[in-house]
C-alpha cells in the first residue's frame, strides 16, 4: 500500500508514530506527518530508512547533532 | 452485521450486493450497501437510484486535497460512524435501503487506488450497525482488497462463484486469505444453468468452502443489466432471498 507507516527507531525499540500518511513535509528539525484523513503530527528526527516494497514503511531516527 | 461479496471480475458481485440488498429491505433491516469498487460505476443503477452519492473520497476532498493540506472532515475522524450519521450528499437513500462509494478511479495517470483502500478500510472499522442494519460491501474483483485490509471489520465474506475455472481458481485462493484473516466465509453459485453445472461446481470446491446458496442463470438478469435498469423481482432474486435468510439465521 503507498499510505506509509512512519516509526521512530530508539535503538532498543521500534516505535509507530502514525499509520496510512499520505504526507509529509520537511519542517527544520523534523517532519510534518499528514494522514489521510487530515490528522498531523510534527516529530523531530532524520530519515533513517525508506521501504516502498515491503510494508511502506519510513523509520525516522533522531540523532542528537555533533 | 457486515458481509462483503468478492469474487472474479465479471462473476455477479454487483448483482449479488443488489439482489441481497432487496432480500434483507423486504426482510425489514436497514440496507448500508457499501461501493468498494474504484472501478464499476453502475451500482446505483442496479439498486435502483438515479445518481451516485458523492464519493467518501470527495468527503476527504479527493486526490487533489491529498497534495494539499487535506480537508478534516469531522465524520470520517470519529471512532465510530454511524449510518445516520453520513452526510446527506454522500449517502443515496430509497425506503430503508441506502449506497456509499468509496471513490473510483475519475482520469488516467492519476495514480494508484491505495487511498481509496485505506478509506474503504478505515470506514468499514469504524461503522457501527445496530441489529436492524446491515451493510453488504461490493468488493473490487480479485484478491489485492486482502493485502490492503478492508476485510478486516467483515463478519462474513462471499464468494461468487460462475461455472469457470477461472472463477474456482480466485474463490480457493479467497478462501485461503481470508482463512489467513480469521473471516468465515462461504460461496455463491451464480449464473448456473443446470444441475450438472452445480454438481460440477460442488465436486470441484470439494467441501472446502461452504455453499451459501446456488443463483441460476436469469435471463432477466442479463437483460436489466444490459439496459442498465434497476434489479427487481426475477428468478434469481427468489434464489437470493434463500441466501439472506440464512445469513440472518447464521
Amino acid at each position: 500500500m503507498c499510505l506509509s507507516t512512519v516509526y521512530m527507531d530508539h535503538g532498543n525499540k521500534h516505535e509507530e508514530i502514525m499509520k496510512d500518511v499520505a504526507r509529509i513535509e520537511a519542517k527544520g528539525r523534523g517532519f510534518l506527518l499528514i494522514n489521510l484523513f487530515g490528522e498531523n503530527k510534527f516529530i523531530e528526527g532524520q530519515i533513517r530508512d525508506i521501504d516502498l516494497v515491503d510494508g511502506h514503511s519510513i523509520t525516522l531516527e533522531n540523532k542528537k547533532p555533533g | 452485521m457486515k458481509i462483503s461479496v468478492c469474487g472474479k471480475g465479471g462473476s455477479g458481485k454487483s448483482t449479488i450486493v443488489t439482489l441481497l440488498a432487496r432480500a434483507a429491505q423486504k426482510r425489514g433491516l436497514t440496507v448500508l450497501v457499501v461501493d468498494s469498487d474504484e472501478s464499476n460505476s453502475g451500482l446505483f443503477r442496479m439498486l435502483g437510484f438515479e445518481s451516485p452519492p458523492l464519493s467518501l473520497m470527495e468527503l476527504l476532498g479527493g486526490k487533489a486535497a491529498l497534495k494539499e493540506k487535506m480537508r478534516n472532515p469531522a465524520v470520517l475522524q470519529q471512532s465510530e460512524i454511524t449510518i445516520r450519521e453520513i452526510p446527506a450528499p454522500y449517502i443515496q437513500n430509497a425506503d430503508g435501503l441506502m449506497l456509499v462509494s468509496i471513490g473510483k478511479v475519475l482520469q488516467s495517470l492519476e495514480g494508484c487506488a491505495c487511498p481509496m483502500g485505506v478509506l474503504s478500510r478505515e470506514f468499514l472499522k469504524k461503522l457501527r450497525l445496530n441489529k436492524k442494519e446491515i451493510a453488504i460491501v461490493d468488493m473490487e474483483a480479485g484478491v489485492e482488497h486482502f493485502g490492503r485490509g478492508v476485510d478486516e471489520a467483515i463478519d462474513k465474506i462471499l464468494i461468487m462463484v460462475e461455472p469457470s475455472f477461472e472463477s474456482l481458481a480466485t474463490a480457493d485462493k479467497i478462501k485461503s486469505l481470508a482463512s489467513g484473516m480469521n473471516k468465515k466465509v462461504a460461496a455463491v453459485l451464480n449464473k448456473i444453468p443446470s444441475r450438472k453445472t452445480t454438481k460440477k461446481l460442488v465436486e470441484n470446491l470439494k467441501g472446502s468452502i461452504d455453499i451459501a446458496g446456488i443463483i441460476p442463470y436469469d435471463p432477466l438478469v442479463f437483460e436489466t443489466n444490459l439496459e442498465g435498469r434497476a434489479l427487481n423481482e426475477c428468478k434469481a432474486f427468489n434464489a437470493a432471498k434463500k441466501v439472506m435468510d440464512a445469513l440472518l439465521q447464521n
